[in-house]
């Protein structure tokens, strides 16, 4: 009781100062006097008791202190007096503070907006209770390691059904990311509402996804068990709460209300909370409806077990291992895969067994949410990036670390008058250390504001289109702590610099060696880095932007048609889109107008081929597909190299035709002409003619080779698989200034017809490299910064020298040292720690390089140009900066500096 | 301050503060100057004690409530603050019969006046 009673005391004493100081010396006055009466009633005169009650009360301030010590904390006391002695020098150093201040506060700040990035992208979890428990199901071919996403709608049946000792939930929803996505997506759906139809996104998800999740309704209900009993049973939808709040205004009464989805009416009964926004990272729905409307939908038949388009997450039972449960759910996994062969028609099941011979089961973590290649991807970036900004920071503390040297020699006098009338050496110590510390933190809480901006912007930059750029990347408490440990570190290690620089000797040696020459070679081997890494990611993508497409994108329009919104079937549909491309085909400034399941670059669809003759080991590879009308690749600009595009007598009934791409004809068919030689597709049993060779594109991409692909022609297709055709217009001008004119005609054509997607194929090409385009970007700017920083703290280290020798040059010129002399001597030194710092900093790019090789592209990371052009900039710069000081140190005046003396 | 005198004064801290809970209890309320002469008498100069060291010690006692402290006027008209016993520590030194149960042992070896430590608190 005692303890805390005294604790409080001390606590108070030390939170009011003012009145405990008067307290005491209220006492100790009072203590004095009387012993004075003492003394003087001893015989004593009045000054000389005054003498002798001091004398026996001790030295007065040594009792103060100790004094203060028990009242109070003496440490804090002392942290007090600490931090006033250094905001009196702050004040009277303001150039340097606010330097350094500024100096850390853009080292820390991009650092930490770096980290709030990765923190969101990697750390944060859904926002469920328990999210550590959330895995998701796929399997793994063990033959070429590659995961299978997802589970037929039977498949997820079956593995629900054996589920339930390991895992306390489970349900499935249609996922983006799946092998079997072009079949279903609801990603551009029709939505009318009060008779106004706009595109919006969709997921399909079993009746148990927000009571496994753990996701309460903000309004109304949401889906329960019950919703997935029967096919179309339960004609229901949940909003999501942006959407709820943009498309209907917050309007509670919508609860209830009828939408109309892509034609099937359904009931709005719910909308989750705001936080939630589904369970992939690069997708979140606007609308969500149950699983058991995919054939009412025209998605996909939940009979189908072919069709692997479901991604399954589920919830383990505590202390289960993600071995356990996999172990546990293999015998029911291979129960569906057999069920799958079994579906499967007899002339294909060769294919499929040896698809599905190498797969296991396997669980993967998902407390984040569905398992995304597109946070690998951005992750990675984002770790390039985080090691560039280190870096930055790096440099950025050699500075002030520089500009710490001369401001502590500035103070020695200072210092050596406190150590002189007692200081202990530990206490001098601990007040520069306390300064450093209040400058990093200082700087790290103006570093907080810039990376709560500064993270979403960057997201921005690199994901503008998708759902990852308003992922919310403000602070939490992981950045918090991250911008404190690194205001921390920096404060330690700066404030060392002042306590070694103390303990040395004091010399003004020439001699190379010591803090300053050490700071600047650190400083020349960072900036290397720096400006290395942004040579190797420029030249990536300028190698990048030279890759030939294989199609010609300017001047094309492409939108997106969803064809369940139109309502016609069959020959309906084609007469619809013969009758919009040559409406199309009439607007002034179009040359000409096509369409397509995909469009150029971006294949999704895959299939098998079987060629009379081959061995069945050549017909297991994917081969690419795309289903076009005639006069695409004319539109699109992908030349014909033999044979012909498809034209009018290519329909149905008619003999079944085939354009291939030369990759495809020399694989298959090497020196042999390929035109006429026919062959069969998966599940198809009418051989294919072909009729023409086009020229390979990138269809997977401009970062990936071109790969096989053979083009079908829509009128001969059984329905061109899937919802969604892109259509293409190539206009003489610039695209966008047709936009308007397409508009109106398709508007005339069918008022209901939504366009999406509306883009030219010149963006979208440059928006698919985008994370390379930004990274380089990026990277420009920080080796930007990297060679001023480094240029001014070479400035700031060789004029911190010359100022020291000022007396050494000014004896030597004065027996006779020429100027050049002096200058040879300065820039001597220079060369000589250049070289050691470049020299370091290229031994450290070379050990780090094959960590980057992963982003680059067509340039190797030890690559030459890339290093050489570094180094020159680096000491061009560098040496350009030492150069104005060197002059100076060689234009002293002798007279002046030995009168100095 | 040097750092040998700094590790007598903490080694004294524990024996002073019950040296002036001893006093207060035999004398009664007292201002600071006449514990530090009645100190002084006790220790009889073995333990040289600057006067001004006693005053820590006081307000390190204060704080742990076993005194507390009174600003009055003593008879020769000056202000002192007197110091006493809180009714808690009185208890510990017993009833009023002037037997002490010692806390930390400390005798007065009459004459001598030596300071002899018995052990540790009860």
């Amino acid at each position: 009781m005692a303890r805390w009673r005294r604790w409080i005391s001390r606590l108070v004493n030390f939170l009011r100062p003012d009145e405990a100081e008067s307290h005491m010396q209220r006492e100790m006055d009072s203590h004095l006097r009387l012993s004075q009466d003492e003394f003087i009633r001893q015989g004593i005169s009045e000054n000389d008791a005054l003498w002798a009650a001091k004398r026996a009360y001790g030295p007065a301030e040594q009792v103060k202190e100790l004094h203060r010590d028990e009242r109070s904390f003496l440490w804090l006391e002392q942290l007090r007096q600490d931090l006033r002695h250094a905001l009196r020098q702050f004040r009277v150093q303001s150039a340097f503070t606010v330097v350094t201040i500024l100096s850390l506060a853009f080292g820390i700040g991009a650092n930490t907006g770096m980290f709030s990035v990765m923190n969101v992208l990697l750390m944060k979890s859904l926002p469920v209770p328990k999210a550590d428990q959330l895995v998701q199901l796929d399997s793994v071919n063990r033959k070429n390691e590659q995961t299978l996403r997802g589970f037929s709608y039977p498949g997820f049946r079956i593995m629900k059904a054996a589920s339930g000792r390991v895992l306390s939930g489970v349900f499935a929803y249609s996922s983006t990311d799946t092998s079997s996505s072009i079949y279903s997506s609801l990603a551009k759906s029709n939505v009318i509402y009060k008779g106004n139809a706009e595109i919006a996104k969709g997921m399909l998800a079993s009746g148990e996804m927000y009571s496994v999740l753990g996701v309460q309704p903000f309004l109304g209900r949401l889906f329960v068990a019950g919703d997935d009993r029967v096919k179309a049973g339960s004609p229901v939808v949940v909003l999501a709460y942006g959407y709820w709040r943009a498309r209907f205004g917050g309007d509670r009464g919508v609860i209830g209300k009828t939408l109309v989805v892509n034609r099937v009416p359904l009931t709005v009964i719910g909308v989750t909370p705001k936080q939630f926004r589904g369970v992939e990272l690069d997708y979140s729905p606007d609308f969500t409806v149950p699983v058991s409307m995919a054939d009412a939908l025209k998605l996909e038949s939940l009979d189908n077990r072919n069709a692997w388009w479901l991604s399954v997450l589920g919830r383990k039972k505590p202390d289960l291992t993600n071995g356990q449960v996999e172990a546990a759910l293999q015998p029911a996994f291979r129960e569906s895969v057999e069920d799958l062969i079994e579906a499967t028609p007899a002339d294909l099941t060769r294919e499929i067994r040896g698809l599905t011979d190498g797969l296991v089961f396997k669980i993967s973590p998902a407390s984040q949410g569905a398992v995304s290649a597109v946070r690998d991807e951005l992750g990675r970036s984002f770790a390039l990036l985080m090691t560039t900004v280190a870096l930055l920071l790096g440099i950025a503390c050699v500075n002030v670390a520089n500009l710490l040297l001369a401001r502590t020699a500035a103070r020695e006098r200072e210092i050596r008058l406190r150590m002189s009338v007692g200081a202990s050496r530990f206490r001098v110590s601990r007040q520069l250390m306390t300064e450093m510390l209040a400058l990093a933190f200082t700087g790290g809480l103006l570093a907080l504001p810039c990376a709560w901006f500064g993270a979403p912007l960057l997201l921005r930059m690199f994901a503008a289109d998708s759902t990852i750029a308003s992922l919310d990347a403000g602070p939490d408490w992981r950045v918090f702590l991250f911008a404190f440990a690194i205001a921390l570190m920096c404060g330690i290690c700066l404030g060392l610099v002042p306590l070694i620089q103390i303990r040395e000797k004091r010399s003004s040696r020439s001699k190379i060696g010591g803090i300053p020459d050490g700071l600047m070679v650190a400083q020349i081997a960072l900036a290397l880095m720096l400006a290395a890494g942004a040579g190797l990611l420029v030249r990536s993508f300028q190698k990048i932007r030279h890759v030939d497409p294989g199609f010609r994108p300017d001047g094309v329009l492409a939108f997106g048609v969803t064809r369940s919104s139109l309502g016609y079937t069959g020959q309906r549909e084609r007469g619809f889109y013969t009758q919009m491309k040559d409406e199309l085909a009439s607007l002034p400034g179009v040359i000409s107008v096509s369409f397509a399941r995909s469009e150029p670059g971006s294949s999704d669809l895959g299939t098998f081929v079987r060629i009379a003759g081959e061995p069945p080991s050549r017909q297991n590879e994917p081969i690419s597909a795309n289903v076009v009308d005639a006069g695409y690749f004319r539109t699109v600009g992908i030349d014909l190299l033999a044979g012909r595009d498809f034209d009018a007598h290519d329909v149905t009934g008619a003999q079944r035709v085939v354009i291939v791409n030369e990759s495809f004809a020399r694989r298959y068919f090497g020196h042999r002409f390929p035109l006429g030689l026919a062959f069969n597709i998966m599940g198809d049993e009418n051989a294919m003619h072909i009729v023409g060779v086009v020229k390979d594109a990138k269809e997977h991409g401009l970062l990936q080779p071109a790969p096989m692909m053979i083009y079908l022609p829509y009128q001969q297709g059984p329905g061109a698989y899937g919802d969604q055709l892109t259509f293409f217009i190539r206009s003489a001008g610039d695209p966008l200034a047709t936009l308007p004119a397409v508009r109106a005609t398709l508007r005339r054509l069918n008022p209901l017809l939504p366009l999406s997607d509306v883009r030219t194929l010149r963006l979208a090409l440059q928006s698919s490299v985008r994370r390379e385009q930004v990274l380089a970007q990026i990277s420009t700017l920080m080796g930007l910064t990297a060679l001023a920083l480094a240029s001014l703290g070479v400035y700031g280290v060789i004029a911190y020298r010359v100022s020291c020798e000022t007396k050494a040059v000014g004896i030597r010129m004065a027996l006779g040292a020429k100027r050049s002399s002096i200058l040879w001597l300065v820039m001597h030194r220079v060369m000589v720690l250049l070289t050691v710092g470049v020299g370091l900093g290229l031994i450290a790019v070379f050990s780090c390089a094959h960590l980057v090789s992963g982003i680059l592209f067509g340039v190797s990371p030890n690559d030459p140009v890339s290093m050489l052009t570094a180094s020159a900039a680096l000491i061009f710069v560098a040496l350009a900066s030492a150069y104005f000081p060197a002059r100076r140190a060689a234009g002293v005046d002798p007279a002046i500096t030995l009168r100095h003396e | 301050m040097p750092s040998k005198e700094k590790q007598r004064l903490v080694l004294l801290q524990g024996t002073l503060d019950v040296m002036i809970l001893r006093v207060l209890a035999t004398m009664g309320p007292q201002h600071s100057y006449a514990i530090s002469t009645r100190l002084e008498q006790l220790a009889d100069q073995l333990m040289s004690v600057n006067q001004g060291n006693l005053y820590p010690a006081l307000v390190r006692v204060e704080q742990n409530g076993w005194i507390s402290g009174k600003w009055q006027t003593t008879d020769s008209g000056r202000e002192a603050k007197y110091y006493s016993l809180t009714k808690a520590r009185q208890e510990g030194f017993g009833s009023g019969d002037g037997e002490m149960v010692p806390l930390r042992g400390f005798r007065e070896s009459g004459s001598s006046g030596r300071v002899v430590d018995h052990g540790p608190l009860a």
